[in-house]
């Protein structure tokens, strides 16, 4: 894929919301799960369910989740691949803030990404429903 | 690539300079004698907020000597079961809400606009009216305890303990008391996220912002997420003491470990509220010290924005004990063990900091140390307890205390005090002892580790937190008596602070400017410091602009760059664009007042009459409040400026009135419903959590009854939500007649709506103290009518501003803001109703 030409770190292109989505798919995934094992798992009149499907669906919400945080760190790529050097002291231009939002996003992407995976594990190694 | 050039302008003549800074002074002048106390300069609220939060740190500290002379040997006397309950749980509740939390607000308040090159925060009244509340509700539950009136249940209050066991008024002193003060923590959020997004100097950029500002950015979002689910648990106990609704009493439906689900999810988030902007003051402090650029910038960002999502997801390692499903237990360990990576991260990139640069020795600095290396063994402990086995043994015990401690004192005192030391000049002018800093870290240091680490072997010898006494012949004689002896150094660390802090310097020199050769913007201010901080909003274009911009501080004190001057003697300040720091507008701010101090003692009383069930007076505190705030919000907000336009200096001219998504006023709006509407995802939250929980939750006489009212409420308040919408497109079109119209509509509407909210539960002849059902389905009806009447009242208001000339079609602030309270009103409105709807087909 081409490099975004400078253009592309106008002001009114850019948002935060680059740096919240990646844990926000976190933490949807997580107390989606939460929410799944609450009703399934706790006992509840409303539904049981095996441990062996529950951990299945929970390890396929998982996967989708990677997905949408691998999508959004590729957008995070991207912009980090502006043309020229980050500067390691900040930089004041347009195109220094906007290598500085891909890097961090893409930065954040590996975090959620380490999160999603530990809870992933956990499912491993909890066996167990109830 | 065009690089944007950097220009300042002449520097005026010097006379014309003196005349600039003299109106400056005029404008920004704080208040003296007995109006001293209507003062809202960031500079003045900021240190009254600090000096308070100290003070009842100090008082906290008092309350856990108490707890230490108590239990320095065992079947001791000195204090009974009664009175100790009360030490421990205000001892707790005073740390956490008292300083814990505030002490980063207050700080805020203080340093925050310095950092940024601003005049003051967007909303100085907001910061006085936080102040006073904090004020007020913290000073109502200290002297609680001097008349036995005090909480006794822990400072997490669990149920059924603080409902039916504890009939005093000291629960409701707690859930009352500090809903109010959760008031000043979320007001102060407000006013710190838009400071930071809006209130840069130009060209500070987003990924130049200084560290302590991406902290507490994060740490104010926490806030409005955290905050919002106690508030909703506070007030469903104190309607279950009060009223008697059984949302936590199992005999009618209810469940107990809902609180403790609406507790943590505020608590554990709590944690890292309390902690990010103790790491922020390092990330200011240590390149200061290491001379060099913080290591990692981009790295420290991730490991803010990623704390403060993870610590939403640890809340249940507060409650591995209670009986959760093994495969819940399994993820919140995991959460809990990756919140460790990006908390690693950041101290890795002060460990670089340091390595790469040259440090200077000094009293920040060994503060800063002490305290990070007090909390990496918090932290260690921490991943012990976050494995379920390990809890199991180690849950409740001292183990826990020593833990947590490590955490918070290393995380917060350690840190703060350091800032402290750092920071003093900015307010006196003038350097704290180098000696007595160092004797007092010593002293708090050692005291630290002779107290808490023998109560990890404490803990696993099996002793219990909270009880008041411990029986001979159990092995833990030598290590209480230990830890008392400990906690007499800390008394002597804390008293030679306090002494270095408050003692007289009459006879002190003025120190230098910019005593420790800082790169960051706040020490451009003078020795001492003027009431309005910088003489001139400078253009930046660095992390470190004193060390990176050549002669910044001498063309800022010569009016060189933007707001030099107060022509027409008002309060202004820019607001700029959120990512690149462009100029939006010149905001002008009001001066001193005691309308926040008004408001924040008529609203005690809405909140401290319920506590003796003096429900009349509450009822006249509410009516006042109400007054007071519409006599605000009529004086102070939304006023037409006598010219559309004003040159700030450095070629560039501004509006001074914004409305809509470019307005301070309009994020502060939305950012407020952020956390209401939490709160109400909580309600929800709660209500799926009983419904999960029992078969019975929902009784068969509700499923088949009548759903008339439901449609009702939510075709209702659909219509009072258009209306206002309506409302807001035909001021614009400048048509009086349609606009009057469409909020009176908006008004009828939402009228009818309320009563079909009460109708739903009155149809279907629910009584609310019979059922956590029928008390859930009262308290949605309550919540709506509440919601739809603010909204009615805001309608009303805009009404009356137009009818009186101070709101048009292109000065529309309170319409649009009004609309925008809609947009959130409705959407509780109709996702209420279609809870009402559904929940007798999903029965």
């Amino acid at each position: 894929m081409k490099a975004p030409r400078p253009e592309a770190a106008a002001e009114e292109r850019q948002g935060l919301w680059l740096l919240a989505w990646p844990p926000a798919v976190w933490l949807l995934y997580f107390l989606t799960s939460y929410g799944v094992v609450s009703v399934f798992c706790s006992g509840s009149p409303r539904g049981t369910a095996d441990a062996v499907t529950v951990r299945g669906v929970i390890f396929a919400l998982g996967i989708c989740s990677l997905s949408g945080i691998g999508a959004i760190a590729w957008g995070g790529w991207t912009r980090y691949q502006l043309p020229g050097e980050m500067s390691s002291t900040g930089g004041d231009s347009s195109e220094d803030r906007h290598r500085f939002l891909g890097f961090a996003a893409l930065l954040i992407c590996g975090l959620s990404a380490v999160g999603t995976v530990y809870l992933m594990l956990g499912l491993a190694i909890g066996r167990v429903c109830q | 690539m065009i690089e944007e050039m950097r220009t300042v302008d002449e520097a005026p003549p010097r006379e014309v300079q003196r005349e600039q800074e003299a109106r400056l002074l005029r404008a920004w002048r704080a208040p003296t004698g007995i109006r001293y106390w209507s003062a809202v300069n960031n500079s003045v609220v900021g240190l009254w907020y600090t000096a308070a939060t100290l003070l009842f740190l100090a008082f906290g500290g008092v309350l856990a000597l108490l707890m230490r002379i108590q239990l320095a040997i065992p079947n001791n006397r000195f204090l009974d079961a009664e009175t100790y309950n009360q030490v421990f749980t205000v001892h707790g509740s005073v740390m956490m809400f008292l300083f814990a939390i505030p002490i980063f607000e207050a700080f805020s308040i203080l340093f925050l606009p310095q950092m940024l090159g601003a005049r003051d925060l967007p909303f100085p009244r907001l910061s006085a009216f936080g102040f006073w509340v904090f004020l007020f509700g913290g000073v109502a539950l200290c002297s609680s305890l001097f008349f036995g009136a005090a909480p006794k249940g822990g400072w997490f209050m669990y149920p059924p303990l603080t409902s039916a066991y504890q009939p005093g008024v000291g629960a409701d002193m707690w859930l009352l008391g500090f809903s109010f003060i959760e008031v000043a923590a979320i007001a102060a959020s407000v006013e710190l996220i838009i400071g930071i997004l809006m209130a840069r100097p130009p060209g500070m950029r987003i990924n130049l912002i200084p560290l302590y500002s991406w902290y507490v950015l994060v740490a104010g979002l926490m806030v409005l997420f955290a905050f919002p689910p106690l508030i909703l648990g506070s007030l469903m106990l104190e309607l279950e003491r009060a009223a008697g609704w059984p949302f936590f009493d199992a005999a009618r439906g209810g469940d107990p470990l809902l609180w403790q689900h609406l507790f943590w999810l505020f608590g554990h988030p709590e944690v890292y509220i309390i902690f990010l902007p103790s790491v922020a003051l390092a990330a200011m402090i240590i390149p200061t010290f290491a001379r060099t650029p913080i290591v990692g910038y981009t790295w420290i960002v991730l490991s803010a924005i990623g704390t403060g999502f993870l610590s939403f997801g640890l809340w249940v390692h507060h409650m591995f004990t209670t009986g959760l499903p093994l495969l819940s237990l399994a993820l919140f360990s995991a959460a809990s063990q990756a919140v460790a990576i990006p908390t690693g991260i950041q101290i890795a990139c002060f460990v670089g900091t340091i390595l790469a640069g040259n440090v200077l020795r000094s009293v920040p600095m060994l503060y800063l140390l002490g305290g990070l290396t007090t909390f990496l063994i918090g932290g260690l402990t921490g991943v012990m307890v976050a494995v379920t086995a390990f809890d199991f043994q180690a849950h409740d015990t001292y183990f826990v205390v020593a833990h947590l401690h490590s955490v918070l004192i290393g995380g917060t005192i350690f840190p703060f005090v350091a800032a402290i030391y750092y920071f003093y000049p900015l307010v006196d002018g003038k350097l704290l002892s180098d000696r007595l800093g160092r004797i007092g870290f010593w002293l708090l240091f050692f005291g630290f580790n002779v107290t808490f680490l023998p109560m990890h072997f404490t803990g696993l010898l099996g002793m219990p937190r909270r009880v008041y006494t411990y029986a001979p012949g159990l092995g833990l004689e030598t290590l209480n008596l230990v830890s008392s002896l400990g906690a007499l150094l800390l008394v002597a660390g804390f008293a030679v602070f306090f002494w270095d802090l408050f003692r007289s310097k009459k006879h002190q020199s003025v120190c230098e400017r910019n005593p420790w050769n800082a790169g960051s913007l706040e020490w451009l201010q003078e020795m001492p410091g003027k009431t309005y901080g910088v003489r001139s909003i400078p253009e930046v274009d660095s992390r470190y602009p004193l060390w990176d911009q050549p002669n910044l501080t001498r063309d800022v004190d010569e009016g060189r760059f933007y707001l030099p001057d107060a022509e027409e003697g008002k309060r202004e300040m820019l607001i700029t664009s959120v990512i690149d720091a462009q100029p939006l507008q010149c905001m002008r701010v009001p001066g001193p007042s005691y309308i926040p101090l008004l408001a924040a003692f008529t609203l005690a009383g809405v909140f401290l009459f319920p506590t003796f069930k003096m429900w009349w007076p509450a009822v006249f505190s509410s009516i006042a409040a109400l007054a007071v705030i519409l006599y605000w919000l009529w004086t102070g907000t939304g006023q037409i400026p006598e010219k559309p336009e004003k040159n700030v200096g450095h070629g560039t001219v501004l509006p001074i009135y914004v409305s809509g998504s470019k307005s301070a006023g309009w994020w502060a709006m939305l950012i407020t419903m952020l956390a209401v509407f939490t709160a109400f995802v909580s309600l929800l939250f709660a209500y799926l959590f009983y419904w999960t929980r029992s078969e019975e939750f929902v009784p068969a006489s509700y499923a088949s009854g009548n759903p008339y009212g439901a449609w009702a409420a939510l075709g209702l308040t659909a219509l009072a939500w258009l209306c206002c919408v309506e409302a807001k497109r035909q001021n614009e079109l400048e048509n009086r007649g349609a606009f009057y119209l469409a909020c009176g509509a908006s008004c009828a509407a939402a009228g009818l709506a309320g009563v079909a909210f009460f109708g739903v539960p009155a149809a279907h002849y629910l009584v609310a103290d019979q059922s956590a059902f029928a008390a859930s389905i009262w308290l949605f009806a309550w919540w709506n009518v509440v919601s739809l009447g603010l909204g009615v009242i805001m309608n009303l208001y805009c009404v009356v501003r137009r009818w009186a000339g101070r709101m048009d079609g292109r000065h529309d602030m309170d319409i649009v803001n009004t609309r925008l309270y809609w947009h959130f009103a409705g959407l509780t409105g109709i996702v209420s109703a279609g809870i009402l709807l559904t929940t007798g087909a999903l029965q």
